[in-house]
């Protein structure tokens, strides 16, 4: 990498510091630090909202994942707008009007102590692993393609995060975001115009994209229905409802953003923001991995984007077998391109006879490509031990080292840094707000000065961010932790979505009946991704269904039995 | 300004509150029907009928545009 891009990365990471740090005079006082003073304008909320959720996972996999697999992720989000209106009209007037600091602590006032401490418990737990996992995952990537060390990479992510957002409390996490969420968008709208401009001479965007379309890689509706399958109108409609009104209605790292907002309409204006604005976002990154598609159709790719493991094997016992399946890919890959000109050419011609005929050739050729990539990426598994490994991480910043120009690619480098910091500083904020709010002031000292609470939820802060950093660098060494931690949480979205609306919606809920449905929606929830192949968007519908029954059937019962002399 | 002033919340050490009982500072009581002075969610929200229609509009030519997208550059 170029003198120029090492200069943009390192003024990056020192600015981000000092503009965070330097926000420290606004936190004064408990309310500054972790609520802004309820100071915030409602775009800076809303950009801050999107800019937690893109992190540097969704610029590395999705972008991957939409080169490998194409847009059907996109469903995923259908159900966003739906969710913020809902969310707008009910929870958000609820907590800001409530003044409390954690969504937690309403449960308290509704039910007992115990729900409270449970459901803030279960999210410190979740919360503070995927935390890591928010980390270790880009540092894998940024650490080969950089050439880095494992760790200084987790570091280099972790510290200047947790250092402007312990000094600097949610103001610092807001505005950062702000800017932040500025230099990711930047990023990924250069990429696609470099993905643009890099096409071959003679064929337009729209040829382009038709080719892509041929492979399936534009669908954005799936109307199966298949509780098995992750990614489908359904799932993304339904499912992923119930997973957006458990995150944004009861997630503190997202409660806490619209409790910053100066007044209830401005906190419902910046959840508007994501109503409009996710699903074009989303496609714009899933754009990018569709242009990367198109751009190693007609430039020569490598058969793996990881170098690491692709020196290793080169270099290792198996070095035979590797080489002859890069002689098959070659091969493979030119035929695949011929195949690609001659569906553009027979479009051209618009004879419907051999437009067919062309695509059937073009897609043969795709799923021959497609083949021995899986087998080139099993051969990595066996070989190294990596049993997680997947490629597609790799693609976005394989393209953006070799095939952008200096200074551009400094720019995305920091953009994914930008993404990754965005979403861990949100997180230790609310990480800090919940252990400090539920547990400290709650349970260990409920009278202290200001000043003392301020102190040791910085202290907290620092904490969260020396814990997620541990976390990111043992994460990848066991490997499949990060798998479980994923299915770890999703555990718990629906099943505290549940007590959430036994609380407000069912008069007759009691405390017993939310205790107790809580833990049987999360036994639910995890017998039924022990025992069936249900796709895990659905764990949430179960959570939410399972604890709202067993809490409105104790509540019931419980009342009876009161009520009978 | 101290924590939370105001709203912190009630716990084992407040005494014995029975169901319903509410105390100064709740904003929803244990059972809002046996307390009608308990705040109902959105009482004082500002109308949001406008703003709904406009999200669930802009969703749908948003939804239809990737619908036409699909079709025009997926199709045969």
């Amino acid at each position: 990498m170029h003198l120029i891009d090492w200069a943009i990365i390192v003024v990056y990471l020192v600015w981000i510091v000092w503009d965070g740090v330097r926000l420290t005079k606004n936190s004064h006082e408990i309310e500054g630090y972790f609520l802004a003073s309820r100071s915030l304008p409602w775009w800076a909320i809303g950009l801050s909202v999107m800019a937690t959720q893109l992190s540097a996972i969704t610029m590395i996999g999705t972008t991957g994942q939409a080169y490998d697999d194409g847009m059907r992720f996109l469903q995923f989000y259908y159900a966003l707008p739906v969710a913020m209106i809902v969310l707008s009209v009910t929870l958000v007037p609820f907590f800001h009007r409530a003044k409390v600091y954690t969504a937690y602590e309403y449960l308290e006032r509704r039910f007992d102590a115990k729900t409270r401490s449970l459901t803030s418990f279960l999210f410190l737990l979740s919360r503070g692993m995927s935390c890591g996992v928010i980390i270790s995952a880009p540092a894998v990537v940024l650490s080969i393609v950089l050439g880095w060390n494992f760790t200084f990479t987790v570091l280099a992510i972790g510290a200047p995060t947790a250092v402007y957002t312990m000094f600097g409390g949610v103001q610092a996490v807001a505005w950062t975001d702000v800017k932040q969420m500025v230099l990711i968008v930047f990023g990924l709208v250069a990429a696609v115009v470099a993905l643009v401009v890099g096409l071959p001479d003679g064929i337009g965007v729209g040829e382009a994209l038709r080719v892509a379309g041929a492979t399936g890689r534009l669908q954005t509706f799936d109307f199966r229905f298949d509780v098995t399958e992750q990614y489908t109108f359904w799932s993304g409609t339904i499912a992923a409802f119930v997973l957006f009104m458990s995150y944004f209605g009861t997630d503190q790292s997202q409660v806490q953003r619209y409790l910053t907002a100066r007044s209830i309409d401005e906190a419902r204006t910046s959840l508007m923001m994501s109503a409009y604005w996710k699903i074009p976002l989303q496609a714009l990154v899933l754009l990018v991995g569709v242009f990367l598609f198109l751009y190693y159709l007609f430039t020569p790719p490598p058969m793996l984007f990881n170098p690491v493991h692709e020196a290793r094997l080169r270099s290792g016992p198996r070095a035979a077998e590797y080489r002859a399946l890069e002689a098959r890919f070659a091969s493979a890959h030119e035929a695949r391109r011929q195949a690609a000109q001659a569906l553009i050419e027979a479009r051209r011609e618009g004879d419907g006879g051999s437009v067919a005929a062309a695509r059937e050739a073009f897609r043969a050729r795709e799923a021959e490509v497609r083949a021995i990539r899986r087998e080139a990426a099993a051969l990595v598994r066996e070989a190294t031990g990596d049993r997680a490994f997947t490629d597609v991480n790799y693609v976005f910043p394989w393209f953006v080292m070799h095939e952008l120009p200096v200074g551009l690619i400094g720019l995305i480098i920091a953009a994914i840094f930008a993404a990754a910091m965005s979403s861990i500083s949100a997180e230790l904020a609310a990480l800090s707000t919940a252990t400090i709010i539920d547990f400290y002031r709650r349970h260990v000292r409920e009278q202290a000065s200001d000043r003392h609470y301020l102190l040791v939820s910085k202290v907290a802060t620092g904490f969260w961010g020396l814990f997620a950093c541990v976390v990111a660098v043992y994460a990848v060494e066991l490997g499949s932790l990060i798998e479980v931690v994923n299915r770890f949480g999703s555990l718990f979205y629906g099943s505290i979505l549940g007590v959430f609306v036994l609380a407000i919606a069912v008069p007759r809920a009691t405390p017993r009946g939310a205790f107790w449905g809580l833990l049987a929606g999360m036994i639910a929830v995890a017998l039924v991704a022990r025992t069936t192949r249900m796709a895990f968007l659905w764990h949430n519908v179960v959570g939410v269904t399972v604890v709202v029954g067993v809490g409105v059937l104790l509540s019931l019962t419980e009342r009876r039995r009161t009520a009978t002399p | 300004m101290r924590a939370g002033g105001g709203g912190r919340a009630a716990g084992p050490g407040d005494g014995h509150r029975e169901a319903g009982e509410a105390r100064a500072g709740d904003l929803v009581a244990r059972d809002p029907r046996e307390n009608p002075a308990a705040t109902p969610p959105t009482a004082d929200a500002a109308p949001m009928t406008a703003t709904c229609v406009k999200v669930l509009l802009i969703e749908a030519a948003t939804l239809a545009a990737l619908w036409i997208f699909q079709v025009v550059f997926g199709g045969p």
